[in-house]
């Protein structure tokens, strides 16, 4: 009786076996991605030029905020940061005395408080050694523009602002 | 009899080693004493990338090796061709995250109604029930767009398992 029952388990065995044989050698192939080069890319993607009038005498008493005046796209598959800077130190435009770049303040859209801009590259969103995780996504940029009564007449006040984005 | 269960001893021994592939393999292979095999050439290809000016066109455009992979069958009767994939990020970074393996697509030159679906870890038929006549397919890979840019830098490598069922 046994032996029967080990007749049918080696026969079962058998089958299963010769299933086994319809299977193929497993094969492989290997696909190399990249390498992928380091994407650091920083774009304005709105609002490229804002302008500002300061045509009431309210405007003047208590300045304009602009939300989200301009907005910054990223792209960077290392972990980065974006400063931000004026390219000079005083606006364009005018005359004496000269409008320094600080009568412009920012903030990144939805921050508590405003900074005063400068030729000084300064964090905006994470800093050197303190960086912000690789991704892609956007940040809108709040101004607070606030001359007040110092700086004469005049209709073309202009200021370049840089945005950099880094992993260094 | 020692016979006997020296038979079974290589039996169990032949299924261990079919068991060290990715995945489980398909248990619906029901065909008779065959013996199928299979190759497939090159052994690698390369998806490249390049930033030519801004653009980021390479990491915001799908990627595609149209038939570059060449599988040579042969088989007695038809067959099922299956595939899972793995891939390894070659870079080491605590904050790396490796491509998903769903980024990849392969078809069959001859699908014969399989459906082309995302790669995955466990094998999936890419053709059905292909006459045995056939005894090439070529392998079209597609990489979708890493428009994430959650990867870092450097090479990423997606490996190909194959097999058929007959």
């Amino acid at each position: 009786m046994r032996k029967s029952y080990l007749f049918y388990l080696l026969l079962l065995m058998g089958i299963f076996h010769m299933n086994t044989y319809a299977q193929s050698n497993p094969v492989t192939a290997t696909v190399t991605i990249g390498p992928l080069p380091t994407v650091l890319d920083l774009q304005i993607t709105a609002n490229t030029a804002t302008s500002v009038n300061f045509n009431t005498p309210t405007a003047l008493d208590n300045g304009i905020t602009l939300l989200n005046a301009t907005i910054l796209t990223y792209s960077s598959n290392e972990a980065y940061f974006i400063t931000i800077n004026s390219s000079t130190a005083n606006f364009s435009g005018g005359s004496s005395p000269a409008m320094p770049a600080s009568v412009v303040q920012y903030r990144l859209n939805g921050g508590s408080t405003y900074t005063a801009l400068s030729s000084t590259a300064v964090s905006l969103k994470g800093a050197q050694g303190s960086e912000v995780i690789r991704g892609t996504g956007t940040y809108g940029i709040d101004f607070f523009i606030n001359p007040g009564y110092t700086y004469p007449p005049a209709s073309d006040y202009s200021i370049t602002i840089d945005y950099t984005i880094s992993n260094l | 009899m020692k016979h006997f269960y020296l038979v079974c001893l290589l039996l169990m021994s032949n299924y261990l080693v079919q068991a060290q592939t990715p995945g489980n393999p398909p248990t619906n292979c029901s065909g008779t004493q065959s013996n199928p095999t299979l190759r497939i050439s090159p052994s690698n290809a390369t998806f490249t990338f390049n930033l030519s000016g801004s653009s980021l066109s390479d990491f915001t455009n799908s990627k595609t090796l149209n038939n570059t992979f060449t599988v040579t069958v042969s088989a007695a009767h038809a067959y099922t061709l299956y595939v899972a994939g793995e891939v390894t990020a070659q870079t080491g970074s605590p904050t790396n995250t490796p491509i998903p393996i769903n980024a990849f697509t392969v078809t069959a030159s001859t699908p014969n109604g399989a459906a082309t679906v995302p790669l995955s870890n466990q094998y999936l038929p890419i053709a059905n029930n292909v006459p045995r006549n056939t005894s090439t397919q070529t392998l079209t890979v597609t990489l979708n767009p890493l428009n994430t840019y959650l990867q870092a830098p450097g090479t990423h490598s997606l490996t190909l398992y194959l097999y058929i069922c007959d």
